[in-house]
C-alpha cells in the first residue's frame, strides 16, 4: 500500500523513554509505503497529526485503514497536541484507538489535556495512578475501580484548569475551527512568500515541499545564523519565536540541520505580525553585519 | 535584556581566534550542549604547567564561540594553577554583557571544556 505525504510518521517524544523501535521516512513528493513501517505484528502505530516542525498534516484516516489492513488488531495512537487547536477533529471518522491533545496549545491553561480512548479499550486498561473517586469497592485482598473515565481521574482533579479549557474549545468553536484553518493556512503562505521575495536563499524554509498544505508553522534557518543568535534578537522586537530542535532531535538530524527558529502562527497573528517578522530578520541581517 | 551582541562579540563571533586543530595535544575533549546542538572540541598543549597553546574548533552561537575564542586567548601563557581559578563570573565579565538564564548555559560551555582540560 502506498501514501502520500507522511512525513515523520512516528512521533518523537513518545521515543525517549520507550525501547519501541522507531522509524523514520519522509518523502515530500508522492508516496510512502507504509508495508515498510508496520508488520502484521505491530500492536501499536503511535504517530503525530501535525509535525511540530514541518506543518506536515499526515493524513490519518487513511493511514488508519492501512494499517489495520496490515494487522486489524493493531491500535493506533494519535498526537494531536498539534491539531486540535488548527483544525475539526472527527475521532471516529479517523478511525483512531487513542487520540490526545494540551489544553495550552489551544488557548486553555497549561498542565492539562484530554486524552480520547475507544472505550472498550480503556476498560481494559489498569489505573496509572491511585486516589480519590476512581474506587467502585475496596477489600483487604482485591480492589474493584470505578469505570472510565473515573479510574484514570484519581484524586483531586485540577478543577479550574478543566472548566477553563472547556471555555477555550467553546471560543475555538464560536469562531469556527475550519475558519481558523483556512485563515492560517493563507497567512502561511503569505509568510513563506514574503520571507522568499525578501531573503530568497538565505532563508532555508524546513519542508518547503508541503508549504501549500502545512499547517500554522514555518521552521527556517537564516543565513548561516544560529537560531538562538536569530531568535535573541527578534525577541528584544517583541517576536517571540522558538528556537532549538522543538524536541524533535532525530527529525534535525535526518535533515542535516542542528537546530531551527520556529514561527507559529495561530488565529491572533495577522499580515502586520509576518511584515513584523520580515523587518526583525532584516534588523537580524544587520546586526551580524551581513 | 541590553545588546548582548557588542562589537567585540561579533568579532570574536565571525573572526574566532584560535580556531582550528592541533596535531598532538597533551589533551583534548569534547563538550556539547544537546539543547541547543552546540558542540566545542578543546584542545590544549601544556608545557609542565604552563599553556604553550590551545585551540577549540565546532558549531555554536555567536556567544558560545565567542567565549570559547575569548578565553582561549586568556588561557594562553596562564599556569594550571591560574587557569583552575577560572569561574562562571570570571567569563561573565570576560564577556562584559549581562546573559540571562537562557543564554549562559551558551557561555560557560567553553568553561566546561577547559575544566575538563586541567
Amino acid at each position: 500500500m502506498l501514501y502520500k505525504r507522511c512525513v515523520k510518521l512516528v512521533n518523537i517524544s513518545n521515543i525517549k523513554n520507550q525501547k519501541s523501535k522507531c522509524k523514520m521516512t519522509m518523502q515530500n513528493s508522492k508516496l510512502i509505503n507504509l508495508d515498510n513501517i508496520i508488520t502484521k505484528k505491530t500492536k501499536i502505530l503511535t504517530l503525530t497529526y501535525i509535525s511540530n516542525v514541518l506543518g506536515t498534516v499526515n493524513p490519518i484516516k487513511e493511514i488508519v485503514m492501512v494499517a489495520k489492513k496490515i494487522n486489524p488488531k493493531i491500535i493506533v495512537i494519535v498526537d494531536a497536541a498539534q491539531a486540535a487547536p488548527h483544525k475539526k477533529i472527527d475521532v471516529l471518522d479517523l478511525g483512531v484507538d487513542f487520540l490526545a491533545f494540551s489544553s495550552h496549545k489551544m488557548l486553555g491553561p497549561t498542565g492539562v489535556g484530554i486524552l480520547w480512548g475507544k472505550y472498550d479499550l480503556l476498560c481494559e486498561m489498569f489505573p496509572f495512578n491511585f486516589g480519590g473517586e476512581m474506587i467502585a469497592e475496596v477489600f483487604l485482598d482485591k480492589t474493584f475501580f470505578k469505570d472510565p473515565p473515573y479510574k484514570f481521574e484519581a484524586g483531586t482533579p485540577a478543577i479550574a484548569e478543566v472548566i477553563a479549557l472547556s471555555e477555550a474549545v467553546s471560543y475555538l468553536e464560536k469562531i469556527g475551527l475550519e475558519k481558523i484553518e483556512t485563515y492560517e493556512k493563507e497567512l502561511v503562505q503569505f509568510a513563506y512568500q514574503r520571507l522568499k521575495e525578501e531573503f530568497g536563499k538565505n532563508i532555508k524554509i524546513l519542508g518547503e515541499g508541503n508549504i501549500k498544505e502545512r499547517s500554522g508553522i514555518l521552521a527556517f534557518n537564516f543565513y548561516n545564523l544560529h537560531p538562538h543568535d536569530v531568535a535573541q534578537i527578534l525577541s528584544e522586537k517583541n517576536i517571540c519565536l522558538r528556537s532549538g530542535h522543538h524536541c524533535a532531535q532525530p527529525l534535525h538530524q535526518f535533515l542535516g540541520v542542528s537546530s531551527s527558529c520556529r514561527a507559529s502562527f495561530y488565529l491572533y497573528n495577522d499580515k502586520d505580525d509576518v511584515e513584523k517578522l520580515v523587518e526583525g530578520l532584516k534588523e537580524v541581517r544587520e546586526r551580524f553585519k551581513i | 535584556m541590553s545588546n548582548i551582541y557588542t562589537e567585540i562579540i561579533l568579532d570574536h563571533y565571525q573572526h574566532p581566534r584560535n580556531f582550528g586543530e592541533i596535531k598532538n595535544p597533551t589533551k583534548k575533549v569534547e563538550v556539547a550542549n544537546p539543547l541547543c546542538g552546540d558542540k566545542i572540541k578543546m584542545m590544549i598543549v601544556f608545557d609542565k604547567e604552563k599553556v604553550t597553546e590551545v585551540k577549540f574548533t565546532g558549531v555554536g552561537c555567536a556567544i558560545s564561540t565567542a567565549s570559547a575564542s575569548m578565553l582561549t586567548e586568556y588561557i594562553k601563557g596562564k599556569t594550571k594553577e591560574q587557569l583552575k581559578k577560572i569561574d562562571k563570573n570570571f567569563i561573565i565579565k570576560m564577556l562584559g554583557v549581562s546573559l540571562g538564564v537562557n543564554r549562559i548555559k551558551c557561555a560557560l560551555l567553553s568553561l566546561e571544556a577547559l575544566k575538563k582540560l586541567l
